[in-house]
C-alpha cells in the first residue's frame, strides 16, 4: 500500500513544489497531506488540484487560534481515483476575518462558507448568500464557536436552572447543595 | 427487477396470517417484562460498604449527573471519605464510564430499565436503593480488566542491581525520568483521601498535578507549605499516604514519595531561592530556641523563622539532621539531598549552634531566660538495651552509635567501624535492617564476602520492617533467622562465638501487648563474632531537672502535650517529634509546624495581655 | 396560478429527523425549495471542546442518531492517528463486525422509511421487527441497543461475550433466508415500482457539482467509490466484498443498491469472524487514567463509509486533555442544502418527501 502511495504522492509534491513556491508541506500522513497556503495562492492551488483529479470538496472547516489572533481555514479535497486526501490550511487574521470565496470552483462550498460565517464570523468576499443565518435563529451573541464565547455562561444567563429537592431515603445526608 | 404482475401474488400474502406475530402484547410488556442481556447498562447499583467515596465517578461523568453527598451515618476514617455518590437520572446518559473508572469496583449497573414517575424529584437517587421492579437486583454491566479506565501499574523505578549495590553505598533508587514522572502523575485521580492520612496534610494531589504539568516552581511552593524537608521525606518517609491511596485498592498505589523526590531533584538551585526566600518575614517578633536539629526541630525552625521570629537551633552532634544525618544509611538517604534541605534553613537565617548539648553545655532554665519560648525535639538518640547473658561483652554493639559512626566514616570524618567477618544482628524493624545492610557493605569492602545473620522474634511474615527492605536484604545476601529469641552469648576464649536462641512461638498476646512466648526446647546456636542490638530507640531527657519533672508529665518516657504541642504546667515549653509521638519522621515534621503555630498564638496572647 | 408556501416538516411522517423544508408550490409542482435547519442543532462541536477525550464518548454517538457507531469509529480512528498508536488485530475485526451490523441497521431503517412517502407501511413494521433482533445482539455485546459507546480510542471497550459468534451467524443465516421476502414485498410491489422507477434522477454532473458521496455517487458514476475500497481502514482490505454500482441513478436503483449492500455486509461479517485472531481488544492511548489522557499536538481528518456516504471528523489537538476543535462532516450535507435548493424544484409535491428520503438525507448529522 505504501509503495503505491509514494508513487502517487511524490509527483504531487514535486508539482506543487515547482508551481507554487510559497506553499509549504505541513504534515505528511499515510493518505493525507496537509499544505500551508497563503491566501493569494489559494485559488490557483485549488484549481490545479481540481484539474488533477481532486474533484470533491469534502468540507471547509475553521479553527480559532485565539492566542495567535488567527483563524485557520482548512479546505479538504479528496481524489476518489487515487484515494489521497489533500488538506489546505490557510491562516487569516482574526480581527478582520475575511477570505475569498471558492464557490466559483466548487459549488458545494456555498453552504460550508455560510456555516463558517455564522459560527465564526468570517466574511467570504463574493459570497453574499453566506451572510444570511443558517442554523441559529435570532442569535444575539458573538459567533458561538469562537473561543471567547463561553457556552456555560450563556446558558446560565439565558435559561432558568432547575433545583432538586431530593428524596433519597433515610441514608441521605441532611443537607445537600447542587452546584 | 421487473416482475410480471402475478394473479396469485396477493394470495401469497395470506400465508402471513397464519404466522406468529413478532410483536409483544401489552400484558407481556408490563406483567412479564423482558429481561435484558447480560451486559445491559441499566440503573446503577453501588455497594456502599465497598465504596470509599473517592469521587472518581463524579469527576468523569460527562453529563455531570453524579454528585458526592456527605453522609452523617458514616464514620470518617482513614482510607475513605464519608461521602457517597448520588445520580441524577434526568441527566445520566448510561454510558457506564463511572463503572469503568470506579477504584474499588463497587459501582455496577443493573439490568433494570423501567422507571415511571410523575415526580421529577424522585429521579435523584443514591444507587444503593435498588429498583425492585424489572430486574433491579440483577447485575448487568460490570467492569472488566480491559474496560478499566484506571492505570493500575506503577511506573517502574530504576534501581541498582543487588549484586552491584552491596559493593558500595551508592543510592539504590535512581529516580524517575521526566516521562516516567509524568506518566506516574497521570495515574492520580485527585480524590484527596491521602491528604487526610498524611500527618502533615500535605497538598498531595496538587503537587502531583504540578509534576504532571512539569511546573517545578509550583510543586516546590506546594511542598514547602506543609513540609520544609521534602528531600528527606522524598527518600525515607513512611508514606502512610500510599497505604490509603484509592488506586491501591485494586492496583499499585501512586508513588507519592518518589514524585516528591522528583520535584526536589529537578528544581534548580535558583528556583529554591526565588520560590522560598520570598515568604520569609524579617525577624522582630521574638526569639525562640529549638532543642534538637532533627526533623521536628528543623521543621519548627523553618516555620518560626518564616513567621518572623529569630530562631536558634541547638544540636548536640556536629551536624544538623538528626536521624536523617546519623541514622539512615547513605544508600537510602544520600548526603547531598539532605544538605539541600538543611542549607535552606541557614539561608533564611536560622541560627545554627552545633556541638551544643542542652542539659550539659547549656541548661534548659538558661534557655528559658534568654528566649521567649523553647521547643523540645531532642528525639530518640539512645539505644534500647537488651538483657542477655554475657551481654556486657565489648563486642556487643548498639545500633545508634554504629550507624552514626558509619555515616561519619562515609563523610570522611572518622574511621571505618570494625566489623567482623561473621556478624549477628538482633531486631526486626527498619533500623535492624539499616544496621545489617550497612555491615554487609562494610564486610564486602573489607573481606570480599558477607555473612550477616538477622535474628528476630517476629516470623518473616510479620516482620515490622518495610517489604522492600526485606526483599532487597535477601537479594544482597542477608540470612534470616526469624521467629527466634536471643537467650545468651556463647563465649570462647574470651571472644564471642555465637548467640544462643530459642524458638519464639508468639510475640503479642490477645491485648496486643508485648509478651513473647518461647519454646525452650527448640534451640539454635547462631555463629558470629559480633552481636549488634537494634531493638528500639530511647530518649535522652538530660535537660530535665527534678523541678521540671515535677511540673511536666512524662508517660512511658513520652512528654505529654496538648494539641498545639504546649507542655502542661510550663506554658513557655513546647515539645514535638519522636519524644511525644514515637518514631515517625513525617509526624515530627507536622508537630514542628503545629508547635510553631502554637508558639505564635501563645506569644501573641502574652503580648496582648501585657 | 399563484404560488403557495408549504412547510415540509419538521413534523411530517415523511421527514427524516426534524428539519423544515420550505416549499413554494404552484399547483402540485415545486417551484422553489429551501432547507431551514437548526431544529436539531445541539451545539455538539462546542460541547466536545469542553469534555475530556474519553468523556466525549458519551456525546459523539448522538451526533448522527440513525447510525451512532460511525461517530465512535471516526473519533477513535482520529485519535489513534494523532497519538500514533497501533491497536490490536482483534480490535480491528471486532470493529468491522460492529460497523457492518450498523450499516445493516441503517439500511433497513431507510428501506423501511420508504413507507411514509409511498404508503407501504408494512415495510416499516417488518424492518423494525428485524432491527429489534439485531439490537438485542448489540445489547449483548455492548450493553445498549442504540448508543453503543463500544468503539473507543484504543480498540473496543470489552471483549465479546461468550457464544455471541454463533448467535450472530445463526441470526444472519436466518435473515438471509428471509431476504427474498423483503425483496418481494418492497421491490416487486407495483406501488413502489410506479413511484420510484425513473423518478428522482441523479445525473453524474450533479454528483460532482454538489459533492455527493455514498450510494448517490456510486449509482450515478458507476465506479466503486467507497471509502472502504479507496482508502481502506480497519482491515477492509483483507476481506472480500463487492460494492454495488450502477450508471442510471433513479430512486429505484438507489434503493435496490441498499438491498445488495446488506447482502455484502453479511458476507463481510462472516469473513471477519473467520479471520478474527485471539488477543487483546484494546490498548491505552496515553499513560495514566482516563481523566488525564493527553494527546500530542496535531490535526487529522478521519473518515469512514457510512450508510449515506463519506462521514468524517476533523480533529485538532493542542496537547491538552480536551480537544481543541472537532468539526463534523455530515455525509448528507451536500444533498441536504444545495441539492434541495437546486434540484428539488421540478418534482411533484407528493414526491418531495420521497426525494428527501431517497437522496439519503439525515438531519441530525447536518444540524449537529
Amino acid at each position: 500500500m505504501t509503495n503505491s502511495m509514494n508513487n502517487v504522492k511524490a509527483p504531487l509534491l514535486a508539482q506543487i513544489g515547482a508551481l507554487f513556491p510559497e506553499v509549504r508541506l505541513k504534515k505528511d500522513r499515510d493518505r493525507e497531506i496537509t499544505f500551508e497556503v497563503q491566501p493569494r495562492d489559494l485559488h490557483q492551488v485549488l484549481t490545479y488540484l481540481k484539474n488533477a483529479g481532486w474533484r470533491q470538496l469534502s468540507m471547509i472547516s475553521c479553527v480559532d487560534w485565539i492566542e495567535d489572533g488567527q483563524f485557520e481555514l482548512v479546505y479538504n479535497v479528496f481524489d476518489w481515483t487515487q484515494g489521497l486526501r489533500v488538506l489546505l490550511s490557510m491562516k487569516i487574521d482574526r480581527g478582520e476575518a475575511q477570505a475569498m470565496t471558492i464557490i466559483n470552483l466548487f459549488d458545494g462550498a456555498m453552504y460550508y462558507e455560510r456555516e463558517i460565517h455564522e459560527f465564526f464570523g468570517v466574511v467570504f468576499l463574493g459570497n453574499e448568500d453566506a451572510l444570511k443565518s443558517l442554523f441559529l435563529e435570532r442569535w444575539d451573541d458573538i459567533p458561538p464557536l469562537r473561543k471567547d464565547f463561553d457556552s456555560r455562561a450563556y446558558s446560565d444567563k439565558k435559561y432558568v436552572k432547575r433545583f432538586y429537592d431530593p428524596v433519597y431515603g433515610p441514608q441521605g445526608g441532611a443537607s445537600f447543595e447542587r452546584s | 427487477m421487473d416482475k410480471k404482475k402475478n394473479l396469485f401474488s396477493p394470495i401469497k400474502a395470506w400465508k402471513y396470517a397464519f404466522k406468529k406475530p413478532v410483536s409483544f402484547s401489552m400484558e407481556d410488556i408490563i406483567d412479564r417484562p423482558r429481561e435484558s442481556e447480560n451486559n445491559a447498562r441499566g440503573f446503577h447499583i453501588n455497594d456502599h460498604t465497598k465504596c470509599i467515596g473517592c469521587g472518581a465517578c463524579s469527576e468523569i461523568c460527562p453529563t455531570e449527573a453524579i454528585v458526592m453527598v456527605k453522609r452523617a451515618d458514616l464514620e470518617p476514617k482513614d482510607g475513605e471519605h464519608p461521602e457517597r455518590p448520588t445520580i441524577d437520572y434526568g441527566r445520566c446518559c448510561f454510558c457506564a464510564l463511572c463503572v469503568d473508572i470506579c477504584t474499588t469496583g463497587s459501582m455496577k449497573m443493573s439490568k433494570a430499565y423501567v422507571f415511571n414517575t410523575t415526580n421529577p424529584d424522585t429521579l435523584y437517587k443514591m444507587p444503593e436503593e435498588i429498583f425492585a421492579a424489572s430486574g433491579g437486583t440483577i447485575t448487568g454491566y460490570e467492569k472488566t480488566p480491559e474496560s478499566d479506565l484506571l492505570d493500575l501499574v506503577r511506573a517502574e523505578m530504576p534501581s541498582e542491581a543487588s549484586e552491584k549495590a552491596k559493593e558500595s553505598f551508592i543510592e539504590l533508587l535512581k529516580g524517575y525520568s521526566m516521562a516516567q514522572a509524568k506518566a506516574e502523575a497521570a495515574r492520580c485521580i485527585g480524590c484527596e483521601i491521602c491528604v487526610k492520612t498524611c500527618p502533615a496534610n500535605m497538598h498531595i494531589p496538587e503537587y502531583i498535578d504540578a509534576v504532571g504539568q512539569g511546573d517545578m516552581a509550583e510543586g516546590l511552593a506546594l511542598l514547602y507549605k506543609t513540609n520544609p524537608l521534602p528531600g528527606v521525606c522524598g527518600s525515607i518517609c513512611t508514606h502512610k499516604c500510599e497505604t490509603v491511596c484509592a488506586i491501591g485498592q485494586r492496583g499499585e498505589p501512586i508513588a507519592i514519595r518518589w514524585l516528591k523526590r522528583y520535584i526536589v531533584d529537578n528544581a534548580p538551585e535558583s528556583m529554591y531561592e526565588e520560590v522560598l526566600m520570598a515568604p520569609v518575614s524579617a525577624p522582630g517578633k521574638g526569639r525562640v530556641a529549638v532543642v534538637g536539629g532533627g526533623a521536628a526541630g528543623m521543621s519548627a525552625s523553618y516555620y518560626l523563622r518564616t513567621m518572623g521570629y529569630a530562631v536558634d537551633l541547638y544540636e548536640a552532634k556536629p551536624l544538623m539532621g538528626g536521624v536523617a544525618r546519623y541514622g539512615v544509611p547513605q544508600y537510602r538517604m544520600p548526603e547531598e539531598r539532605l544538605n539541600k534541605d538543611v542549607d535552606l534553613l541557614k539561608k533564611i537565617g536560622v541560627g545554627f549552634h552545633v556541638n551544643t548539648k542542652v542539659g550539659k553545655d547549656i541548661t534548659l532554665d538558661a534557655l528559658h531566660e534568654q528566649y521567649d519560648a523553647v521547643f523540645l525535639a531532642s528525639g530518640l538518640p539512645q539505644s534500647r538495651s537488651l538483657k542477655l547473658e554475657n551481654g556486657d561483652h565489648p563486642d556487643v554493639l548498639y545500633a545508634m552509635p554504629f550507624l552514626a559512626a558509619a555515616r561519619d566514616y562515609l563523610r570522611g570524618q572518622g574511621e571505618m567501624p570494625d566489623v567482623a567477618a561473621k556478624v549477628i544482628v538482633i531486631g526486626g524493624g527498619n533500623v535492624a535492617f539499616d544496621v545489617a545492610r550497612t555491615i554487609l557493605r562494610f564486610q564486602q569492602e573489607k573481606y570480599g564476602h558477607n555473612q550477616v545473620s538477622l535474628v528476630s522474634l517476629e516470623t518473616k511474615d510479620i516482620l515490622p520492617a518495610d517489604k522492600e527492605e526485606i526483599e532487597e536484604g535477601e537479594a544482597e545476601g542477608l540470612r534470616y533467622f526469624c521467629g527466634f529469641g536471643p537467650q545468651g552469648i556463647e563465649l570462647s576464649e574470651g571472644k564471642i562465638a555465637g548467640l544462643h536462641t530459642v524458638k519464639c512461638l508468639s510475640v503479642f498476646d490477645e491485648n496486643r501487648s508485648f509478651c513473647p512466648v518461647f519454646d525452650k526446647d527448640q534451640k539454635d546456636l547462631i555463629e558470629g563474632s559480633q552481636v549488634y542490638v537494634a531493638i528500639g530507640q530511647m530518649n535522652d531527657h538530660a535537660y530535665f531537672t527534678p523541678e521540671h519533672l515535677d511540673k511536666a508529665v512524662l508517660k512511658g518516657g513520652k512528654v505529654q502535650t496538648d494539641s498545639w504541642g504546649q507542655v502542661q504546667g510550663m506554658p513557655w515549653l513546647f515539645a514535638g517529634g519522636d519524644i511525644v509521638h514515637g518514631p515517625d519522621m513525617i509526624h515530627g515534621i507536622a508537630d514542628g509546624h503545629q508547635a510553631a503555630r502554637g508558639i505564635d498564638l501563645y506569644l501573641q496572647s502574652l503580648s496582648q495581655t501585657s | 396560478m399563484s404560488e403557495v408556501k408549504l412547510f415540509f416538516g419538521p413534523q411530517h411522517p415523511g421527514m427524516h429527523g426534524n428539519a423544515s423544508v420550505h416549499l413554494y408550490v404552484e399547483g402540485d409542482l415545486v417551484k422553489k425549495a429551501r432547507l431551514v435547519p437548526g431544529m436539531l442543532h445541539r451545539g455538539f462541536e462546542k460541547s466536545m471542546e469542553n469534555h475530556t477525550w474519553m468523556g466525549n464518548l458519551a456525546l459523539i454517538p448522538r451526533v448522527c442518531v440513525a447510525e451512532p457507531d460511525i461517530n465512535e469509529m471516526v473519533f477513535a480512528q482520529g485519535l489513534e492517528t494523532i497519538a500514533e498508536v497501533e491497536i490490536p488485530e482483534r480490535a480491528h475485526y471486532i470493529r468491522m463486525v460492529i460497523m457492518e451490523m450498523t450499516r445493516i441497521l441503517a439500511h433497513m431503517m431507510s428501506l423501511g422509511a420508504l413507507a411514509s412517502p409511498t404508503g407501504l407501511y408494512t415495510a416499516n413494521q417488518w424492518m423494525q421487527a428485524d432491527r429489534n433482533n439485531i439490537q438485542d445482539l448489540f445489547e449483548a455485546i455492548t450493553g445498549h441497543r442504540i448508543y453503543h459507546m463500544y468503539i473507543v480510542p484504543g480498540g473496543v471497550r470489552k471483549e465479546l461475550p461468550q457464544g455471541i459468534e454463533t448467535r450472530i451467524l445463526d441470526f444472519f443465516t436466518e435473515f438471509e433466508r428471509r431476504m427474498p421476502e423483503y425483496h418481494a414485498l418492497i421491490f416487486e410491489n407495483p406501488t413502489i415500482q410506479a413511484r420510484l422507477k425513473d423518478n428522482i434522477m441523479l445525473p453524474e454532473f450533479v454528483v460532482w457539482e454538489l459533492g455527493v458521496t455514498g450510494i448517490g455517487m456510486r449509482s450515478a458514476v458507476g465506479k466503486p467509490y467507497d471509502v472502504r475500497k479507496v482508502t481502506p481502514y480497519a482491515r477492509y482490505d483483507k476481506v472480500d466484498f463487492e460494492v454495488p454500482v450502477a450508471t442510471y441513478s433513479d430512486a429505484y436503483t438507489r434503493s435496490v443498491m441498499k438491498y445488495y449492500e446488506i447482502k455484502e455486509s453479511i458476507r463481510i461479517i462472516r469473513q471477519a469472524f473467520d479471520m478474527m485472531p485471539q488477543g487483546k481488544v484494546n490498548v491505552k492511548i496515553a499513560p495514566g487514567n482516563a481523566l488525564k489522557w493527553t494527546l500530542p499536538k496535531g490535526q487529522t481528518y478521519s473518515a469512514v463509509e457510512s450508510a449515506r456516504g463519506e462521514f468524517g471528523y476533523y480533529i485538532v489537538s493542542d496537547g491538552k486533555t480536551q480537544p481543541y476543535r472537532i468539526a463534523v462532516r455530515g455525509a448528507s450535507f451536500p444533498q441536504g442544502f444545495l441539492g434541495v435548493e437546486r434540484y428539488m424544484p421540478g418534482v411533484r409535491l407528493d414526491d418531495a418527501p420521497l426525494w428527501y428520503d431517497t437522496m439519503g438525507i439525515c438531519t441530525p448529522e447536518i444540524d449537529r
